[in-house]
C-alpha cells in the first residue's frame, strides 16, 4: 500500500467519529485499493505518486469526507437560516452604528481621544462577538426544536390570528421587523453596559466619571426589565403582530421604565467624579455631565410615556 | 456564474435521485466499489466521498443491511436492501414516477 494512501487514511481516521473509525477506514482502504488495482491493470504497471494522488483526489479531502460521516450536518438549516442571517446582519449593523457614534464622542471629548476610541472599538468588538454567539445559539436552538417537535410544520392558520389586536377603523398591521431588531440591539447593549460587560468612554471634559451609588438601587429592576424586554422582543420577532397580552405586557414594561427613569431623574446626582485627569474646572464638567444625563432621562421618560399612551389607545379601541 | 448556477441546480436535482439509484441497485448485493462501478456503467457517476457516507446513512436509517465478508482474499463490506428498504424504495419509485409523469406533462 502506497505511503500516500496510508497518510490519507491516517488523517481521515483522526477526523472520523470514534465508534465507527476502524470500520469506515477499513472500508475506504478496501475501496482505494480496488481503485488503484484497477488502474494498475489498465496501465500494466504500478501507479506512481502522481497517479495515486489522482485516485485519492477522487475520494475527496479527508476533512470533507470525514465531515460527511458526522451525524450533525448543519447548525442552522435552510428554513431558519434566512431569518438568522437577517437578524445577525441587522444586530451587527446597529452595534456598529452605536460603536461609531461613541467612538466619535470619545475622539471629541476624551483628553486622549484616539486611545478612548480604540477602547470603545475593542469593547464593542467583544460585544459583537458575544451577541453573534447568542444569536447563533438562539437560532440553532430554534432549528433543533423545529426539527424535533415539527412545531412550524403543524401550524394552523386559525391559531396564527388568535388574539391578534386590531384597532377599529384601521387595517391590521405587522410590527416592522427592523423596529424589533433595533430594539433588541439597543436593549442588549443597555443590558451589557448595565452589568459592566461593555465599557463606554467615561472620561468627560478632563474628568473620569462614574455612576453615583444612588443609581445602584436600580440595578436589579433594570436587569429584570432588560431580560423581560428581550424575551418580549424575541416573541415579536417570530410572531410579528400585536396581541392583547403582548400589548398589555409592553404597556406594563413601559410604565415600569417610566417609573425607573423618573425615580433616577429625581435622585439628582446621577454621576460623580472618580478622578480629575486634567481639568481646571471639574465641577463644571460634572454639571455638564449631570445635565446631559438628566436630559437623556427626560427624553427616555417622554418616549416611554408616549408608547404607554399608544398601547392604552390600542387596548381601548380594539 | 451561469456555470456555477447550473452546477448548483444539477447537484440539487441529483441529490434525491442518488438515494433512489443506490437503493434500487442494492436489490442485489454489492460492496462499495462494485456498486459504484455498476452505477457508473448504467450512466450514473457518483464519487466515493458521497457514496460511502450515503451507504452508512441509509444503513443507520434501517434501509440497508451490511456484513463484512472475505472475497478475493480481502475483507469487504457487502450491502443489501433490507425489508424496510424494499418498502421505502417502492414508495419512492411511485413518487418518482408520478413526478416524472407530471414533469413530462409540464415540459
Amino acid at each position: 500500500m502506497s505511503t500516500l494512501v496510508e497518510h490519507y487514511l491516517l488523517q481521515l481516521r483522526t477526523l472520523l467519529p470514534a465508534k465507527q473509525r476502524d470500520d469506515i477506514a477499513a472500508e475506504l482502504r478496501e475501496s482505494i485499493t480496488s481503485t488503484v488495482e484497477e488502474r494498475e491493470r489498465e496501465l500494466g504497471r504500478a501507479l506512481n505518486d502522481d497517479e495515486v494522488n489522482e485516485v485519492l483526489r477522487g475520494f475527496g479531502h479527508p476533512l470533507i469526507v470525514a465531515g460527511r460521516y458526522l451525524p450533525m450536518q448543519q447548525l442552522i438549516g435552510p428554513d431558519v437560516f434566512p431569518l438568522y442571517w437577517y437578524v445577525m446582519q441587522a444586530v451587527l449593523i446597529v452595534i456598529t452604528i452605536i460603536a461609531g457614534l461613541l467612538m466619535g464622542v470619545a475622539l471629541l471629548t476624551a483628553p486622549n481621544g484616539s486611545q478612548a476610541a480604540i477602547q470603545v472599538a475593542v469593547s464593542f468588538g467583544w460585544i459583537a462577538l458575544q451577541v453573534a454567539a447568542v444569536v447563533t445559539l438562539g437560532f440553532a436552538s430554534l432549528d433543533y426544536c423545529k426539527a424535533r417537535f415539527s412545531f412550524l410544520e403543524r401550524f394552523d392558520a386559525r391559531h396564527l390570528s388568535a388574539g391578534v389586536l386590531g384597532v377599529r377603523g384601521s387595517p391590521l398591521s405587522a410590527i416592522p421587523r427592523s423596529d424589533t431588531v433595533f430594539e433588541i440591539a439597543t436593549t442588549a447593549i443597555l443590558l451589557f453596559w448595565w452589568v459592566e460587560w461593555l465599557v463606554f468612554p467615561s472620561t468627560w471634559l478632563g474628568v473620569q466619571l462614574r455612576l453615583s451609588p444612588a443609581i445602584e438601587q436600580f440595578f436589579y429592576p433594570v436587569l429584570a426589565l432588560c431580560i423581560v424586554e428581550l424575551v418580549r422582543l424575541g416573541v415579536d420577532l417570530v410572531r410579528p403582530y400585536r396581541t392583547v397580552p403582548r400589548v398589555a405586557l409592553r404597556l406594563v414594561l413601559n410604565l415600569a421604565w417610566l417609573a425607573v427613569f423618573v425615580l433616577a431623574y429625581r435622585t439628582g446626582g446621577l454621576v460623580e467624579i472618580a478622578e480629575v485627569i486634567r481639568s481646571s474646572d471639574p465641577e463644571r464638567a460634572l454639571r455638564i455631565a449631570q445635565t446631559s444625563m438628566s436630559v437623556t432621562l427626560f427624553v427616555l421618560a417622554g418616549i416611554c410615556a408616549i408608547l404607554a399612551a399608544t398601547d392604552v389607545v390600542r387596548l381601548v379601541r380594539r | 456564474m451561469p456555470s456555477e448556477l447550473i452546477d448548483k441546480l444539477r447537484l440539487e436535482l441529483r441529490r434525491g435521485s442518488l438515494t433512489i439509484a443506490v437503493l434500487a441497485q442494492l436489490r442485489s448485493e454489492h460492496y462499495g466499489y462494485t456498486l459504484r462501478k455498476a452505477l457508473a456503467e448504467l450512466g450514473l457517476e457518483i464519487d466515493e466521498g458521497t457514496l460511502y457516507p450515503l451507504l452508512r446513512r441509509l444503513e443507520s436509517q434501517g434501509l440497508l443491511t451490511s456484513e463484512w465478508r472475505e472475497e478475493d482474499k480481502r475483507e469487504k463490506r457487502f450491502y443489501r436492501l433490507s425489508a424496510e428498504g424494499r418498502t421505502i424504495l417502492k414508495q419512492l419509485l411511485d413518487e418518482w414516477r408520478a413526478l416524472n409523469g407530471a414533469l413530462d406533462n409540464i415540459v
